[in-house]
C-alpha cells in the first residue's frame, strides 16, 4: 500500500478526533501512561517539523515550537521527585498510535520533493496539520493529569504545546494543503500504478545511464513511455475534475497542458524511417515498460480509450486521482529532463546515429564513401546537424519543456484554492482590539469534551457529526 | 538474416511512425506504437538492421507487408520474429 503525507495526516487527524471525543477524568494511573509516551510524541513531532523543508535559513516559528517541545523530548519536563518510583504502567495506545504515525511522517518528509521550492502557506499550512492534532492529545493528557502539585510543571508544558498548538489549529483548512502531501512510500512490489511508476523511472535511469550506448528503440520506448504517463495523467486529472476533487476552472488549464505534452511526446517517439541508431532494450527498461503500459490499460483504460472517471476511481483503490496525477507527472517530468539530454548528447556529441546513404541530399556531404554507400543502399554515420536528426531533437525538447511546464500547473493544484489574507479589519469592543468575527474561544479542555477540535483536517476525510462519549 | 528480414524491420519501422502519429485515437495509437518498438527490439536482438522500405501508407499495411516479407524466410530466429509480429499484428487487429 503506497503512503503518501496525506493519507498519514488523514489517519493522525481520525486519531485525534477520535481521543477529542473521550469522557476523560483525571488519574493518576493514566496520567502515566500518557506522561511516559510523550517524549517519544515530542520528538516525533519535532522530527516532522524539522523535515518541513524550510523557506529561510532562519526561522522563528520553529524556534518558537521546538523551544516548547525539546524540554518534553529531552524528558526534562518532570522533575525527579524522590517519591518512590511507580509500578510499570504501560503506556497509551492511543497516544502511542498517534506517535507512530508522525515518526512516519517526519520519514516522509525527509525524502522532499524534487525541485520544488517551499513557500510560506505550504509550510504554514503543513505544519498547521502537524500541530491541530498535537494540541488535542496536550488538551487530553491535561485533562487526564490530576491538578495537584508534582504535576504543576509537566502541566505547564503540556499547556504550551496545546496553546502554540491552538495557534496553529486557528489556521483555516482550506489554507492547508500542499505539495508536500504528494510525498509518498512506493512498496516496488506491489501491483499499482505508483509502483509501475516508479519502477519504471528507475530502469530509465539505469538504460539512460549506460555506458554501452543507447540506441534508438531505448530512447523511442521512454519517450512513447512519457506520452503513456502524460495520457495517465491527463485521464486522472479528468476524473479528479469530474468527481469535484478538483475545481474546473483550476484542473481544466492541467488536463490542456498534459494534453500538450502527451502529444508533444508522441511526436519525439517516432523516428523517420531514414534515421537507425542500432542496439537492443536495456532488459529492465524493457520489462518495466511492458509493466508501466499493462499498469495503465488495467487501472485507466476501457477498451479503445480511456475510461469513465467513476470507473477509474473505483480502480484506484481509495487513492486520490489529483494526487496520483500530480506524482505521475513529477516522475514523467524527472524521465524528460534525462531523455532530453540524452537526446542531445545522441544527435550533437559522437557520430553515432546512422543516416539511409539515399536520403542525404545536398552537394555538401557527397563524397565517394557516400556515393558508394548510396549505391548499396547503406547506412552512414549522420553528418551533425542535418535537419531530420535536428527536428528529433526539436521534438524532444518541446516536449520536454512542455512536460516541465504542465507539471509546474498540475503541482500548483496541490496548493490552497484560496491564499491567505492580512489581517486589516478589526473590531474595538469594550476598549479592545480584536479581529472581525474572532469569538471568545472556551477552554480548551472543556471543549475537548463537547465538540470536534477545531481546524482540524487535512482535506481528506470528509467531517462527521462527533458521536456520543466513547467511555474507557 | 536475409534481406527480407530488414525489409520486415522496414516495415515494422514505418506500422510504428503510422501508429504514433495518428490523432484522436483516444490514445490508443501510443500504445500500439509502443508494441511496434517491443517487436524492434526483438529484431535488433536478432541483429537485424532495418531497409529503407517503400510506405504502405499505413500501419496495417506496413504490418501485412512486415508479414509478407517473412513468408518465405527461413532461419533459427526468424519463427520467433514471425511470432512476436503476429501477436502485433493480432492486438491491432490486422488479424
Amino acid at each position: 500500500m503506497t503512503a503518501t503525507v496525506a493519507g498519514m495526516l488523514d489517519r493522525l487527524h481520525a486519531q485525534a478526533f477520535a481521543i477529542s471525543n473521550l469522557a476523560t477524568r483525571p488519574s493518576e494511573e493514566r496520567w502515566r501512561a500518557h506522561a511516559v509516551v510523550w517524549p517519544r510524541l515530542a520528538l516525533a513531532t519535532m522530527r516532522a517539523l524539522n523535515n518541513v523543508p524550510a523557506g529561510a535559513a532562519t526561522d522563528p516559528e520553529l524556534v518558537l515550537v521546538d523551544s516548547i517541545l525539546q524540554p518534553i523530548a529531552r524528558s526534562e519536563w518532570i522533575p525527579r521527585i524522590s517519591d518512590p518510583p511507580a509500578a510499570n504502567v504501560p503506556p497509551d495506545k492511543r497516544l502511542v498510535d498517534m506517535t507512530r504515525v508522525l515518526g512516519g511522517i517526519a520519514d516522509l518528509l525527509s525524502m522532499g520533493l524534487k525541485d520544488v521550492v517551499s513557500d510560506s502557506t505550504a509550510i504554514l499550512g503543513l505544519r498547521s496539520n502537524l500541530l491541530a492534532p498535537v494540541m488535542v492529545a496536550a488538551n487530553w493528557s491535561l485533562a487526564t493529569a490530576p491538578d495537584v502539585a508534582r504535576n504543576m510543571t509537566p502541566r505547564r508544558h503540556l499547556q504550551l504545546v496545546s496553546g502554540i498548538g491552538a495557534a496553529f489549529a486557528f489556521i483555516p483548512v482550506g489554507l492547508r494543503p500542499g505539495q508536500y502531501d504528494d510525498i509518498a512510500a512506493v512498496p516496488h512490489s506491489e501491483n499499482s500504478l505508483d509502483a509501475a511508476m516508479h519502477n519504471w523511472l528507475d530502469a530509465t535511469k539505469d538504460a539512460l545511464a549506460t555506458r554501452k550506448g543507447l540506441s534508438g528503440v531505448t530512447l523511442q520506448t521512454i519517450a512513447a513511455d512519457l506520452s503513456v504517463l502524460c495520457g495517465a495523467a491527463a485521464a486522472t486529472t479528468n476524473a479528479a475534475i469530474t468527481l469535484g476533487q478538483l475545481a474546473e476552472d483550476r484542473g481544466r488549464r492541467v488536463v490542456e497542458a498534459i494534453s500538450d505534452a502527451n502529444t508533444k511526446w508522441r511526436e519525439a517517439s517516432r523516428w523517420p524511417q531514414t534515421i537507425y541508431l542500432g542496439g537492443v532494450r536495456d532488459t529492465g527498461l524493457a520489462d518495466a515498460s511492458i509493466h508501466l503500459r499493462q499498469t495503465v490499460v488495467d487501472t485507466l483504460r476501457d477498451g479503445k480509450s480511456w475510461a469513465d472517471p467513476t470507473v477509474i476511481a473505483t480502480r484506484m483503490k481509495g487513492q486520490g486521482p489529483a494526487s496520483i496525477a500530480r506524482r505521475t507527472m513529477l516522475i514523467a517530468a524527472e524521465a524528460a529532463q534525462l531523455q532530453q539530454a540524452a537526446v542531445t548528447n545522441v544527435f550533437f556529441g559522437k557520430d553515432q546515429v546512422m543516416m539511409a546513404s539515399r536520403s542525404l541530399e545536398g552537394a555538401t556531404y557527397m563524397n565517394e564513401a557516400v556515393f558508394t554507400a548510396r549505391r548499396r543502399g547503406a547506412w552512414i554515420p549522420m553528418p551533425r546537424y542535418e535537419p531530420t536528426g535536428v527536428e528529433v531533437y526539436r521534438a524532444a525538447t518541446n516536449a520536454a519543456n512542455a512536460t516541465t511546464a504542465a507539471r509546474l500547473l498540475s503541482v500548483a493544484t496541490a496548493r490552497p484554492a484560496v491564499t491567505p489574507s492580512i489581517l486589516t479589519a478589526v473590531d474595538f469592543t469594550q476598549g479592545r482590539i480584536a479581529a472581525v468575527g474572532t469569538t471568545t474561544p472556551s477552554a480548551p479542555a472543556q471543549g475537548l469534551m463537547q465538540e470536534p477540535p477545531f481546524g482540524m483536517g487535512t482535506g481528506g476525510p470528509a467531517p462527521s457529526s462527533p458521536g456520543p462519549s466513547i467511555p474507557r | 538474416m536475409s534481406l527480407s528480414t530488414s525489409e520486415a524491420y522496414g516495415h515494422l519501422r514505418n506500422a510504428a511512425w503510422h501508429y504514433l502519429s495518428a490523432d484522436g485515437d483516444g490514445g490508443e495509437g501510443v500504445f500500439l506504437g509502443a508494441a511496434c518498438l517491443d517487436v524492434e527490439d526483438a529484431f535488433e536482438k536478432a541483429a537485424v538492421i532495418p531497409e529503407l522500405v517503400q510506405d504502405e501508407g499505413s500501419a496495417e499495411a506496413a504490418i501485412k507487408a512486415a508479414l509478407a516479407s517473412l513468408e518465405d524466410c527461413k532461419g533459427p530466429l526468424v519463427r520467433a520474429l514471425r511470432d512476436a509480429l503476429v501477436e502485433l499484428a493480432v492486438r491491432a487487429g490486422v488479424r
